[in-house]
């Protein structure tokens, strides 16, 4: 290369040589779907609203679903004689919202004219049962939030979305329907129509919510002053949440809101934090022998001395969950070996809380899903759940896995 | 071909997939953008990665969806930086794949090295066109498709940065 070499050439020859990196899109995937289940947890947190977890979701589009709410227009007085509407305060809202032990709504995001992306949740005195577009369940028993993908495989288990004392529909209105909220009690409806109230609501005055919620909309029947619909309209976007109160449905059953029965492990043994790798048999999975485990790194001091040999643990969201959640937390190394001997790659970026479940994946150990020396594809799927024992530094891994031998 | 901002856009409504398309589209715009500021292939790989998972992580957070190149270049500054304050990497390094590595000690030569720092001095919407067509090897077209602007105008952000890159190498050459 000389000095008048045209500069487009230069500039090719520098592309050239800065290369790429077929292992990067596999790698930074991965990655996200390790930290995925984190991730919902740190949006929703983020969020304070429910619907943070479902962002990950693949949806499809919901037709009618508008037709099913409207016609819940509580006919009961609540106040027992004529309203007049304009004069009843957001905090009488609050009130008679307190008043309810069973919730279920349905969560739509408009796009133009469509609406796209639904779940619906159900709230039961205490007990949260959401279900994704896939059919992917997260059951919530109030100490206790499992995941499960939509085979019933269990793939997150962590702390209740309630463990900090808000309620239901507190979590999915910003905290607007909370009966703490004194400021807006006083707030008069905005609209007063013959059968709804419709409440606006600026942007929250606390962060995050302040930093892209534009405004909240909340319609209520006048009657009943139950929320028949919420609409969340974000930040630079004309597209909006839309949230659909549903009285109507039948109630459903106790059983419905108890999450499945946990599959047994694939495989378990005791470990040592020792940088050992173990072997684990792997039973009842089609095309996967064994696990090959390593638990290395055990970390329970303060989140800002977080250990910076360990890039996962060097995000700021990590920490902040570090943060709330506390330690120890586990470095955990996890490949597995297919029924014909070929060797996954080694997922060396697993954070374990100790009976914390979490969902991750790994492909072949050249990279990449279809990457396999048979060529073929193989999305290795498991969940590792660290047990504490009674002996020092000794613990029981547990592995649930799955083969994914197709793209979805 | 999607612009960043669809991509953007498809991402925040739970396609994941769509992100793995702006990982491919700027893999190597970021790597440059790493390798700018830590000189080591290895390092700008690892740094990638992170630069690329913050990104997905803080999505949310972008304010307007066709900024998505100039914001994920900011973000790759800002993990270059943080891997140069970092101790060494404790895992073998062995294992990274770098199938298209020129330099077998892991870095780019002088005048490359140069070249690079000099494309990363570029007014960002000029940076973004130059890294996309020519490290990433679109075309002006396709260049244009993924930031949303006319052909006209990326033409003309090709043409100056030319023009500034020409002009800056011959100063440092004087």
């Amino acid at each position: 290369m000389t000095a008048r070499e045209p500069i487009e050439e230069k500039l090719e020859n520098l592309g050239r040589a800065i290369g790429s990196d077929d292992s990067l899109v596999e790698n930074v995937m991965s990655r996200i779907d390790t930290e995925a289940a984190e991730l919902h947890r740190i949006k929703n947190l983020k969020n304070k609203l429910i619907f943070g977890r479902f962002i990950m979701n693949r949806f499809t589009k919901l037709t009618a679903a508008a037709v099913i709410l409207i016609a819940v227009l509580i006919g009961i007085n609540h106040f027992g004689g004529p309203i007049d509407g304009a004069s009843v305060a957001w905090g009488d809202v609050v009130t008679r919202v307190d008043r309810l032990d069973y919730v279920h709504v349905y969560w739509l995001k408009s796009r133009g004219n469509n609406f796209i992306r639904h779940f619906e949740a159900w709230y039961d005195n205490g007990k949260l049962v959401t279900r994704g577009n896939k059919g992917d369940m997260v059951y919530d028993d109030g100490q206790i939030e499992q995941g499960f993908d939509e085979h019933g495989r269990r793939t997150t288990k962590g702390t209740s979305i309630f463990a900090k004392g808000q309620s239901f529909l507190e979590l999915i209105s910003a905290g607007l329907l909370s009966d703490e909220n004194e400021q807006l009690s006083q707030q008069i409806p905005d609209n007063v129509g013959d059968d709804f109230l419709i409440y606006e609501f600026g942007p929250p005055k606390e962060e995050p919510h302040s930093d892209y919620i534009k405004n909240i909309s909340i319609t209520v029947g006048k009657n009943s002053l139950l929320p028949v619909q919420m609409k969340i309209y974000e930040k630079d976007s004309d597209d909006y949440d839309l949230v659909m109160f549903d009285y109507e449905a039948a109630k459903k059953p106790a059983e419905f809101f108890e999450p499945p029965t946990v599959q047994s492990p694939n495989g378990k043994r005791e470990i040592v934090l020792d940088g050992q790798e173990i072997m684990i048999d792997i039973e009842g999975v089609p095309g996967i022998k064994t696990a090959l485990v390593r638990l290395h790194d055990k970390y329970d001091g303060p989140a800002d001395q977080l250990p910076s040999n360990y890039r996962r643990l060097l995000s700021r969201n990590f920490r902040e969950t570090y943060k709330k959640k506390g330690g120890p937390i586990f470095k955990l190394d996890v490949s597995f070996l297919t029924d014909e001997g070929y060797r996954s790659g080694t997922n060396d970026i697993i954070v374990a809380w100790l009976n914390k479940a979490q969902q991750c994946g790994v492909g072949s150990e050249n990279g990449g899903l279809d990457n396999w020396p048979d060529g073929k594809y193989r999305n290795i799927k498991f969940s590792p759940l660290l047990k504490p024992t009674d002996k020092e530094d000794t613990y029981i891994i547990e592995i649930r896995c799955w083969l994914r031998p197709e793209e979805d | 071909m999607q612009s960043d901002a669809e991509l953007v856009k498809a991402v925040l409504d739970g396609d994941k997939a769509a992100f793995a398309v702006l990982v491919k589209r700027y893999e190597r715009p970021v790597r440059a953008a790493a390798l700018n500021v830590l000189s080591d292939y290895h390092k700008a790989q690892d740094t990638a990665q992170d630069a690329f998972v913050q990104a997905y992580e803080n999505l949310t957070a972008l304010r307007k969806a066709e900024s998505f190149g100039p914001w994920l270049m900011k973000i790759t500054h800002r993990c270059a930086l943080d891997s140069l304050r970092r101790k060494p990497k404790a895992a073998p390094l062995e294992k990274v794949a770098c199938a298209a590595i020129e330099n077998p000690d892991g870095r780019l030569d002088e005048s490359k090295q140069r070249l690079l720092a000099t494309v990363m001095k570029l007014p960002k919407a000029e940076r973004q066109v130059v890294m996309l067509r020519y490290f990433s090897g679109r075309s002006v077209k396709e260049v244009a498709d993924i930031a949303g602007r006319s052909l006209g105008t990326v033409t003309k952000q090709l043409s100056r940065a030319h023009k500034r890159l020409r002009n800056i190498l011959k100063e440092a050459e004087l």
